[in-house]
């Protein structure tokens, strides 16, 4: 009876009371809001979603990368605005030895962010720490070392099996982690029965790294502190043409769910980066703001429409030259991306200039309509393709083509193009519908689907049970390799990066001979090659490469370093200071 | 003593019900095309590493097997690791559960009494002024677009006005320095305002229509009449004899939309940045993420057949008529 | 003085044709301890009477004229306040069982004992359970079911908890509407036996309205006939069912079937009833009426004198014709 009664006079109560504490927070929220004072340099930056994991070896989302990556640092890496390699905890360029093939390496005279002493046990820890757990992606790559031999205490030399042109970049370039935080862990996950799993799984709270940063405090759900790590070896020496801080005490990583709401944060200088890509729908809001910049930056991406060489009708090389003249990439790049973005005309992005080829064969005939569809539609022909009912082309207009016939005469079946749901990639999705669109004008039973990435990857990777797709990768490594990756006959299996079923004798021994080449221009003549072999065979049509758009705040912050693929990078955190002029102006102001 | 048992029976009904749904989930996660490494696009991982990665993930086994693995797992305590985060889903669960419960309960319940207490007055006045500023109140409640809305919210409270924060649980800046716990507390209610009142809104609308429909047909009943003719106030005969039959209905909407609270919330989780479940679950589906997943549709799964238990014991306790 | 005087009231329903008088014109009035009962057809208006004297017609029904005096108050002028105080305390009134009186959530006793506590707000909390005790046994529920839900009693016993809620302030009037219409023969009769002793123990004047001649015959002493409306013949009980006068009243006599009078079965023809908003003059039950005369239809008849308590409204050549034949 009593909660009969409650509840009665809760429904009488409950408006005013619910009103007055609306009103006490909102007070108290006031309050606390002016209470904020930050006497150190604080840099806030907002991600698009929460870090999963501070375990380096199972971290595999960007975001987890992006905190990561200011702890556990390479011997080597790349140098911003030369893009060449260049000794990070290695005090120098290797010594090379052709002979022995071996590389003598230099450490230089670093801690880790507890203060203990990094040294070469800590390189060999981790090489033992790749093989003995076979961790994926890095493993594979440390396979090429025959011998790890330690001199002293920071001087080591890697004797290799075979020459390896992508040993300095690629595997040098691997983060090197500590053997006292490590040796433990992996011990135990050795004794279990996924070693790989339980090294993965551990739990790593306080990740020890020599990078410029070390994480402080990671509270779930809300933000990452990282604290500026006092024994980081770059402090005060010239690297590169920087002379490295970090010039602000701390780092808060704030999360956004959204964009929207990142970029509100960002307006009102509740961060002062969004370390995340902006849609160019934000751009000119972005950039009418006084206290926001814009940086604009070329990427290292790929975007490309790829078929299915294992069957027909894309098995037939023609066919395939026919569509890359049929499509308009300058049009996708207008209507699609707004022009923040580059046509592409190789698989190496033009941007890579020292890999990237600009002679190979080009299939762009202009941008009007009836020069491409006459090329296309001449060029199938002479192929042997016929049409029930042939298209016209003429300076009036095209008629569509109907039931064009394969060279041996069988009609050619419907065939779809795959692409991600436009809610993950609406670019993607969009060309692959205006792909479909020239296509069926040219008679071909084209069909653009948009599928769950999931699914895609399944069948494009997995299964190989596809026709065509458009699928990209957003961040390539600067090194070419990937060209072998990619269209290796060796790697034409279930998960293979062959996901085309590219199948070339020539290609592959280009490629394998390349990967021995140390000599980086004689090796850029294979490569260009191999270029020119792909754009002629064209497995995979390269559609575009986007820019990469981010913005800050100028408020208390300045000095952002760019490169390619944008200012999310470490030389950033490691350069950016307080903007004291900015500031004063704004107290001014005020 | 009796209840007792129909509770008992009813939680071995519930607790059938729940493994049949483990079952059927188990199966359908393994179903779907696709597994947790087709996502790592990273052109450094040959086939090798996949099927290593794969295998160690216990996923290269058949699904059979996987299950039994599961089940015994499930029975000492084991919901798995998560395969994106390493943790145990249990952790993850029990980190992002309470700030659901916290957020979606308070909201869900404020509305479904400001639901009631305003359809109650709009259905008495049926008609009238305030009935018709209540009934198209709600109608644009119920129909609001909840992105565009909290959107705007955000815009509006925290962005121009500056009021409250913009999204997230806590301070950050607060939080890093010492900071005693009242304060603590205090940031968190202030973070919870805007989401709290997005949702409240989005819910009110349904659960003052719900009673004042619901209330118009009790209003018609006869024992109303009775009650007038007893001469009680107009207050009494509304709040005592019309409200508490008409309530019902508005109950079994609260259990319910408490239940479905936890994925329906996902998109006020992302946009206001609040870290519960939801945002884990849609996060876990797209990833193949198979403990973490399953473990959150287990939740969902406990949540509503334990919602639907709470609820027929509340009506049985509001409703005389019915019993077990 | 009668407890009760009821003059020339009239009460209208706003519909979208127009105003339609449900109760035309009536008068009658009832003493300290005395019963009253209503009967007619559904739709011609008794009902309205009930909820007219208890303040409770519908927001689109109002008062059009007349007075009705009780106790030397005119209910007719009471204001919502006024009412609320008056409701349940001085008149009461007996509704239907099956008609979901009872609030199902309610407990049985809350639900008398709050007619209680709202009139007698001094009242202490284990006064009020007294009183309610006291009015169950007057119905004869067993105590122990006091506390039960209105669900679990059998009809009879829900008929007899909203008697005893009727008693409960010991009203000087109580209307019953129908109270026994749902309940089979036996229990109609045991609850018809109630109302009858406790009228009797508590002096309460009751009005009685029920379709159900018999029952009506059988509780009250005054007998007021309706048709349209109307009141069309009053009088005593005996004077009402052994000699009527009004043809209205032998036809609804003639439909009433008795075991001993089966075999001269006198089924009325099927009528229409009256159109309420388009008849202006003349006798309403002209129309069916099986001894018009070319009066009736234009001519409103008026009140005969049949005796100092027998009244019926007809042509009074009319009911000597009849009389004569």
């Amino acid at each position: 009876m009593s909660f009969k009664k409650n509840l009665d006079r809760l429904f009488k109560s409950n408006l005013k009371r619910v009103l007055f504490t609306g009103l006490l927070i909102l007070i108290l929220g006031m309050v606390l809001s002016c209470q904020k004072k930050e006497e150190e340099a604080l840099l806030k930056i907002g991600l698009p979603e929460e870090p999963k994991s501070f375990n380096v070896w199972l971290a595999s989302d960007s975001n987890s990368r992006k905190i990561l990556s200011q702890i556990y640092q390479p011997l080597y890496t790349r140098d911003p605005k030369t893009l060449k390699i260049i000794p990070w905890l290695a005090q120098k360029d290797p010594v090379f030895n052709k002979e022995e093939l071996s590389y003598t390496i230099k450490l230089r005279p670093a801690k880790w962010s507890d203060g203990t002493d990094f040294t070469s046990d800590d390189v060999v820890f981790t090489r033992k720490l790749f093989l003995d757990f076979q961790i994926p992606g890095y493993a594979s790559k440390w396979k090429v070392i025959k011998k790890l031999d330690v001199i002293d205490e920071h001087t080591l030399i890697f004797y290799l099996k075979e020459p390896s042109a992508i040993f300095l970049s690629r595997v040098l370039t691997t983060p090197i982690v500590s053997k006292k935080e490590w040796e433990q862990i992996a011990a135990n996950a050795k004794k279990t029965e996924k070693p790989l799993r339980t090294l993965q799984n551990h739990v790593i709270e306080k990740p020890l790294g020599t990078g410029p940063f070390m994480l402080a405090e990671y509270k779930k759900g809300a933000y990452v502190y990282m604290k500026k790590n006092p024994y980081f070896f770059g402090t005060g020496k010239k690297i590169g043409d920087y002379i490295l801080g970090p010039y602000v005490d701390s780092i808060l990583f704030k999360i956004y769910g959204t964009s929207d709401v990142a970029i509100l944060a960002l307006k009102k200088g509740d961060i002062d980066m969004f370390w995340w890509e902006i849609q160019p729908g934000y751009i000119k809001d972005l950039e009418a703001q006084p206290d926001i910049e814009v940086f604009l930056n070329e990427k290292n991406a790929l975007y490309f429409l790829g078929f299915n060489l294992r069957k027909p009708p894309f098995d037939d090389k023609m066919l395939r030259q026919a569509i890359a003249t049929l499509i308009n990439k300058e049009f996708i790049l207008t209507r699609i991306l707004q022009n923040y973005g580059s046509p592409m005309h190789s698989i190496i992005p033009s941007g890579n200039t020292f890999w990237y080829n600009p002679d190979v064969r080009r299939y762009d005939v202009g941008q009007k309509d009836e020069d491409r569809f006459k090329t296309a539609h001449e060029m199938l022909k002479k192929a042997g393709y016929t049409w029930d009912k042939e298209p016209v082309i003429s300076d009036n207009g095209i008629v569509e083509g109907q039931g064009i016939r394969l060279p041996d005469g069988k009609p050619m079946d419907n065939f779809v193009i795959l692409t991600p749901p436009a809610d993950y990639d609406p670019k993607r999705a969009f060309a692959g519908m205006m792909i479909q669109e020239w296509l069926r004008k040219i008679g071909m039973p084209a069909f653009a689907r948009p599928m769950s990435f999931n699914s895609l990857l399944d069948r494009v990777k997995g299964k190989h049970d596809f026709d065509a797709f458009i699928l990209g990768y957003g961040k390539l490594n600067l090194d070419p390799d990937y060209l072998r990756t990619f269209f290796d006959s060796k790697n034409d299996k279930p998960r293979g990066w062959n996901m085309s079923g590219y199948n070339n004798p020539d290609f592959d021994k280009i490629a394998k001979k390349q990967l021995s080449i140390i000599d980086e221009e004689e090796r850029k003549k294979l490569i260009w090659e191999m270029q020119e072999i792909l754009m002629e065979d064209i497995p995979y049509i390269p559609l575009y490469n986007p820019h990469i758009l981010e913005a800050v705040s100028k408020k208390r912050f300045e000095g952002w370093v760019e490169e390619v693929d944008g200012i999310g990078n470490i030389w950033s955190l490691c350069m950016v200071k307080k903007n004291n002029g900015y500031s004063n102006n704004m107290d001014k102001g005020k | 003593m009796k209840t007792k048992k129909i509770i008992f029976n009813k939680l071995i009904e519930i607790t059938i019900l729940f493994f049949i749904i483990l079952t059927v989930l188990f199966f359908l996660f393994r179903a779907a095309p696709g597994d947790p490494v087709s996502r790592m696009v990273d052109p450094t991982l040959t086939p090798e590493d996949i099927q290593l990665l794969i295998a160690q993930m216990g996923l290269d086994e058949p699904a059979w097997k996987q299950y039994i693995i599961y089940i015994k797992n499930f029975f000492s305590g084991n919901l798995g690791h998560s395969f994106h985060y390493g943790e145990p889903v249990s952790n993850i669960i029990l980190d992002r559960m309470p700030c659901t419960i916290l957020l979606f309960t308070t909201s869900t319940l404020l509305a479904a009494f400001a639901g009631v207490f305003l359809g109650k007055i709009a259905a008495w006045k049926k008609g009238s002024a305030i009935d018709n500023v209540l009934s198209i109140g709600a109608l644009l409640c119920h129909t609001l677009f909840i992105p565009w809305f909290a959107l705007l919210v955000l815009w509006a409270f925290a962005y121009k006005l500056g009021w409250f924060p913009l999204g997230g649980i806590i301070s950050p800046e607060l939080w890093i320095n010492d900071t005693s716990f009242f304060i603590k507390m205090l940031d968190v209610l202030h973070h919870m305002f805007l989401p709290l009142l997005t949702l409240f809104f989005i819910h009110l609308g349904s659960y003052l229509l719900l009673m004042r429909s619901s209330m118009l047909g009790v209003l018609k009943e006869e024992y109303i009449i009775t009650a007038r003719a007893k001469g009680l106030s107009d207050k009494v005969i509304r709040n005592k004899h019309a409200a508490r039959n008409a309530a019902l209905p508005v109950i079994t909407s609260v259990g319910l939309s408490l239940a479905f609270s936890i994925n329906g919330g996902a998109l006020t989780e992302q946009i206001f940045t609040w870290p519960g479940i939801g945002r884990e679950l849609i996060f876990a589906v797209s990833n193949n993420d198979y403990p973490l997943a399953q473990a959150c549709f287990l939740l969902i799964t406990a949540v509503v057949l334990i919602a639907n238990l709470i609820v027929d014991l509340l009506y049985a306790y509001m409703d005389p008529r019915i019993s077990y | 003085m009668a407890l009760l005087k009821v003059e020339n009231l009239s009460v209208g329903y706003k519909s979208k044709k127009g105003m339609v008088n449900a109760v035309n014109n009536i008068s009658f009035s009832i003493e300290q301890g005395r019963s009253l009962g209503f009967v007619g057809e559904s739709g011609c208006g008794k009902t309205t009477i009930g909820m007219t004297l208890m303040g409770l017609l519908p927001e689109n029904a109002s008062i059009l004229k007349g007075d009705i005096i009780f106790n030397g108050n005119n209910l007719a002028s009471f204001n919502d306040e006024k009412w609320r105080a008056f409701r349940g305390k001085e008149i009461s009134m007996i509704f239907q069982a099956a008609m979901n009186a009872l609030n199902p959530v309610i407990r049985v006793d809350e639900q008398i004992a709050e007619v209680i506590q709202i009139h007698n707000p001094a009242m202490s909390k284990s006064d009020v359970s007294n009183q309610v005790k006291k009015i169950f046994s007057l119905v004869e529920i067993p105590e122990d079911r006091l506390r039960d839900f209105p669900h679990q009693y059998s009809g009879g016993m829900k008929q007899r908890a909203i008697i005893a809620m009727a008693l409960a302030c010991a009203p000087k009037l109580i209307i019953a509407d129908e109270p026994t219409t749902a309940l089979d023969v036996i229990v109609q009769d045991q609850i018809l036996k109630e109302i009858k002793k406790i009228q009797k123990a508590l002096n309460t004047s009751v009005i009685f309205i029920s379709h159900d001649i018999a029952v009506v015959a059988d509780v009250c002493k005054d007998i007021c006939v309706m048709y349209g409306g109307h009141i069309v013949e009053k009088g005593t009980r005996e004077e009402v069912f052994k000699s009527p006068r009004h043809p209205y009243t032998k036809t609804l006599l003639g439909s009433y079937l008795t075991l001993d009078s089966y075999e001269d079965i006198n089924v009325p023809e099927i009528r229409e009833a009256p159109d309420l908003i388009t008849m202006t003059g003349g006798c309403r039950f002209s129309a069916n009426c099986n001894c018009k005369s070319q009066k009736c239809q234009c001519q409103t008849p008026e009140w005969v004198n049949l005796s100092s308590t027998h009244q019926a409204l007809c042509f009074e050549e009319l009911l000597n014709k009849d009389k004569n034949d």
